[in-house]
């Protein structure tokens, strides 16, 4: 059944979201091409504008499968459409897992399609020099290798969205438990649920800071060197603590849903 | 109220409170196998609150409703065919990927039925829903909630809103559709026009069960139609 389910949220949040990540490839394939005529004013204007073009699609897309999920799950479990989705034969935490999953693939499908947005537009041997070079400092500091950093960083990111999306879902299903004031109610408990974290994290840097001197004197004393051991830490760290706030924010959701919803 | 022997529904003691305000006082009552009975009221009295208890889409503020002795939840649904008296089918799809989504999620779902029904509506299986009217989309729901073989179908005024030939048509649709041995529940205030059909009859009043009989009984008792029982009782 989640497989089935699956299919038709993706088919949903996709049918969208595939026109404004199709756009930013054209503009970007575009933008590539014009980068190949002749050395004038004019295509640099143009190329530009692809570019520029490119990246508002992709990151446009990228925002839109955010809300189009949020939007998704509104629809699916308290607007009209609730009265089918609620009368299959399918749990309720399958049907929230099934938006969950989806929402990871859509993110998945935009960052790759951002970043093939990027390659297609600026890889050349001078960026490929560049990109090794910074790279390669970087993950001499940090002492990982080039791959290692990299995959961090993007983990890091997506640990972040996919916090960001779970919030909204929370604040939905919050704030539809409601009588009244059901859309006041959600981002309240949407943006709430983000504020109260974000701040929950600030707390335990403040902690850690008392015991790690290098934290200590960016936090409390305005250094503003940062050491690159504390930096990979931290980058790890965050990553650790998205994914766990996710999992509590995920569990959170799930126990309310299995109590039981009541539709208008 | 009429003891039944094997109860497909039971509602036991059902209260249900929004805002502090009592929606539902102490619903109790049972469906048998192979009845049709008529939820009947005025508008605003508890009937649809009764129908989204009984399909899971509220919880009881207290007491117990089981199907089959279970609790609303998956083994329910799969035996219970339902038509909410509101659109509630995703618009961006078509007809074809509607049954098919049908087809998926239910295993009594009987896409011949289905087509056959549509066939006679004159209805595009490649339409797409957001280009139809209300009413055929009305029409639409209800084919797909009765190509079901269900155990139960629940239905919530089916007939709200519809003009006379469309209510001949749902009716016909009902009675020539459901499974043999399998009950309806429908929920109206319009009673002339289903009364010959039922065999059970619950009024409710204020978020309160008032009468529940069999139809015959009540007719004889009364010595009126169901609908003339309904006017007298419910006179503003």
């Amino acid at each position: 059944m989640l497989k089935k389910l699956l299919k038709y949220d993706l088919k949903w949040c996709l049918k969208v979201v595939t026109i404004y990540l199709s756009i930013c490839l054209v503009f970007s394939i575009i933008g590539r091409l014009i980068d190949l005529c002749p050395d004038s004013i004019f295509f640099k204007i143009l190329g530009g504008v692809c570019k520029g073009a490119a990246l508002s699609f992709g990151i446009t897309g990228l925002v839109n499968a955010i809300i189009r999920s949020w939007v998704r799950m509104t629809n699916n479990m308290y607007k009209d459409e609730s009265y089918l989705t609620h009368t299959i034969p399918v749990s309720i935490n399958k049907i929230y897992l099934s938006k969950i999953i989806s929402t990871f693939m859509i993110l998945i499908i935009c960052i790759i399609t951002i970043i093939m947005s990027l390659v297609i537009m600026y890889l050349n041997d001078s960026t490929i020099e560049m990109l090794k070079t910074s790279l390669n400092i970087i993950s001499n500091n940090l002492n990982v290798s080039i791959a290692g950093f990299v995959c961090f960083i993007t983990l890091l990111l997506i640990a972040e969205m996919i916090f960001i999306t779970f919030c909204g879902y929370f604040g939905i299903i919050f704030g539809y438990s409601f009588n009244n004031k059901k859309i006041m109610l959600t981002l309240l408990f949407g943006f709430g649920s983000y504020i109260v974290f974000s701040i929950l994290s600030i707390v335990l840097m403040m902690i850690i800071a008392i015991f790690n001197e290098d934290l200590n004197n960016i936090m409390f004393k305005g250094s503003e060197v940062v050491n690159y051991n504390l930096f990979k830490s931290l980058i790890l760290i965050v990553t650790i603590l998205y994914t766990l706030y996710s999992g509590i924010v995920y569990y959170i959701s799930n126990k309310k849903l299995s109590k039981g919803i009541n539709i208008d | 109220m009429e003891e039944y022997k094997n109860g497909l529904v039971e509602f036991k003691n059902v209260y249900k409170v929004f805002d502090q305000k009592e929606i539902l006082h102490d619903i109790s009552f049972k469906i048998n196998k192979g009845k049709i009975i008529g939820l009947l009221g005025k508008n605003g009295m508890g009937k649809s609150t009764i129908i989204k208890l009984l399909n899971g889409l509220l919880t009881p503020t207290s007491g117990e409703v089981l199907i089959n002795n279970n609790k609303p939840g998956i083994e329910s649904k799969k035996i219970i065919s339902y038509l909410p008296e509101r659109s509630y089918l995703d618009k961006s799809m078509s007809i074809n990927e509607i049954l098919t989504f049908f087809s998926e999620f239910y295993k009594d779902f009987n896409i011949a039925t289905a087509r056959k029904l549509l066939y006679d509506l004159n209805l595009d299986e490649t339409t797409n829903l957001n280009k139809m009217s209300k009413g055929m989309l009305e029409k639409l729901q209800l084919i797909l909630v009765m190509s079901r073989e269900a155990d139960l179908y629940v239905l919530d005024e089916p007939l709200g809103g519809v003009d006379p030939a469309t209510r001949d048509y749902i009716l016909d649709t009902i009675l020539s559709n459901f499974k043999e041995g399998s009950s309806i529940l429908i929920s109206t205030h319009l009673i002339s026009d289903i009364e010959r059909i039922l065999d059970d009859v619950i009024f409710v009043d204020h978020g309160k069960i008032i009468l529940s009989k069999s139809a015959d009984e009540l007719r004889s008792e009364y010595n009126m139609s169901i609908d003339e029982i309904f006017r007298r009782m419910f006179k503003c």
